[in-house]
């Protein structure tokens, strides 16, 4: 019973049906949708941690198909909407700590940059992948990004540019965190990046797409 | 050619709002997919943003002093301004320069950030994209309006360039809004050389009997998501 429920909420999320109520996609039109199947799995004494790691597949589904064009950002953002229904029953259960996350992932558009999809886009992918996420927003100063790694110990770090012009203050963001707290792992994204460019300015890691994000963060607690 | 007084335009939304089948191509839905939840919003929300009156921008004209490419500088009113040297190649033959401002005001970002606020993320980012489209179809319209100004006197112009694209540094916005001085757009700059409302744009464009227009450099920019080049799409 519980798997089968499972399924149908892993379903949900993948194709953004959020509740009865929204009629897309048609085919699951008048159906339930991650937010009454989630309630029906806790009723049925499914364990939060197992529709939490349902909801974290079901995401890497959705990640991976738009890393490769199959679906673009709209389909992405219903299924965020639709992995969110489903979150905000799970909520009580990681205040209580019945549930853990996976870590804490802070993320930030550097100064100077007001672009925020894809740096929304990772944010919700990322917590889509059971990560705790910190999103500091855009035009984020240098010491913003070093107050929220010293408040977060252990956190890793994010850090997206949509501009040629911008991605250049990503260094002196890397270096002042790095000053302060030289074990925090940080990745770089935004279209004008590259992985040399990445390595080049002192990054961990480059995420072209949060598909690459979710993967590096998961090989940090491996 | 010369305008020391700044020329304002100002646009009722329907006059410059994008159509659903530009939003569609910007979003990549299928605007023929009627129950879409994207499709079923743009249907709602474009005859709500029908009140917002406050689309404006304009322009300075200033004659062009000095140009030099080596140095990615451009002399303007006695002026310097660094628009490095991708933009002062494309500015080659400029006699005067358009300094433009335009704004589609706070309400796309405020909606916009609204939506979000309820995890309505989808109709968050549509409110935003159908903001940034309509300031470009409003400079659109501006740009065209000093183009015919400028073919009465024989004269060409460049296509538009903004600090934050072609390598032209985010912080010549001080010097540009200095040149620009007083209007009524109402942008503000942020002390990370960013505009207030979000939805703004602001830039120069050359003029000159030898001034042509390029194609943009989107063939070599690695920037795939850069509203210009969706424009240009």
């Amino acid at each position: 019973m519980n798997q089968e429920l499972l399924m149908k909420l892993s379903e949900c999320v993948e194709f953004g049906k959020i509740n009865l109520a929204s009629p897309y996609p048609p085919t699951m039109k008048g159906q339930p949708g991650a937010d009454e199947y989630t309630k029906e799995a806790l009723e049925a004494g499914a364990q939060p941690s197992e529709i939490l790691d349902e909801l974290v597949a079901a995401m890497g589904k959705v990640g991976q198909k738009f890393t490769e064009n199959k679906i673009f950002v709209p389909q992405m953002l219903l299924s965020a909407k639709a992995m969110s229904a489903a979150m905000a029953h799970l909520k009580p259960f990681f205040a209580s700590g019945a549930v853990q996350r996976k870590g804490t992932f802070i993320i930030g558009t550097v100064f100077g940059d007001l672009h925020d999809i894809g740096k929304n886009l990772v944010a919700m992918m990322v917590e889509g992948a059971g990560w705790e996420v910190i999103d500091l927003g855009i035009d984020v100063k240098v010491e913003k990004f070093v107050e929220a790694v010293q408040q977060h110990p252990g956190a890793a770090l994010g850090i997206s540019a949509l501009l040629t012009t911008t991605m250049v203050n990503i260094q002196p963001v890397i270096e002042a965190v790095k000053a302060v707290s030289p074990d925090t792992k940080i990745i770089v994204g935004g279209a004008p990046l590259s992985a040399e460019f990445a390595a080049s300015i002192g990054a961990d890691a480059y995420g072209k797409t949060p598909q690459d994000d979710i993967v590096w963060l998961d090989t940090l607690i491996a | 050619m010369q305008h020391t007084e700044f020329q304002t335009y100002s646009y009722a939304f329907e006059e410059v709002a994008p159509t659903v089948v530009e939003i569609c191509d910007f979003l990549k839905l299928d605007p023929s997919e009627k129950e879409h939840p994207g499709i079923v919003f743009l249907e709602e929300i474009l005859p709500e943003l029908q009140s917002n009156k406050y689309i404006r921008g304009g322009y300075k004209i200033l004659p062009v002093n000095k140009l030099s490419i080596t140095d990615g500088q451009i002399v303007i009113a006695d002026t310097s301004l660094r628009v490095e040297r991708q933009v002062a190649g494309y500015l080659k033959g400029s006699e005067y320069a358009a300094l433009f401002l335009c704004t589609a005001g706070d309400l796309f970002s405020e909606l916009s950030t609204y939506l979000n606020d309820q995890n309505d993320f989808l109709e968050a980012y549509i409110v935003d994209t159908i903001g940034s489209l309509t300031v470009e179809k409003a400079m659109d319209k501006i740009q065209a309006a000093l183009e015919l100004k400028a073919a009465a006197r024989g004269l060409e112009i460049s296509n538009r360039y903004s600090p934050g694209y072609c390598n032209w540094h985010l912080s010549s916005q001080k010097a540009l809004f200095s040149l620009i001085g007083e209007n009524p757009s109402g942008i503000s700059l942020s002390d990370s050389c960013l505009m207030q409302p979000i939805k703004s744009v602001s830039g120069i464009i050359g003029i000159g009997k030898t001034v042509t227009r390029k194609e943009y450099g989107c063939a070599v920019c690695q920037n795939e998501n850069c509203i210009y080049r969706k424009i240009k799409q």
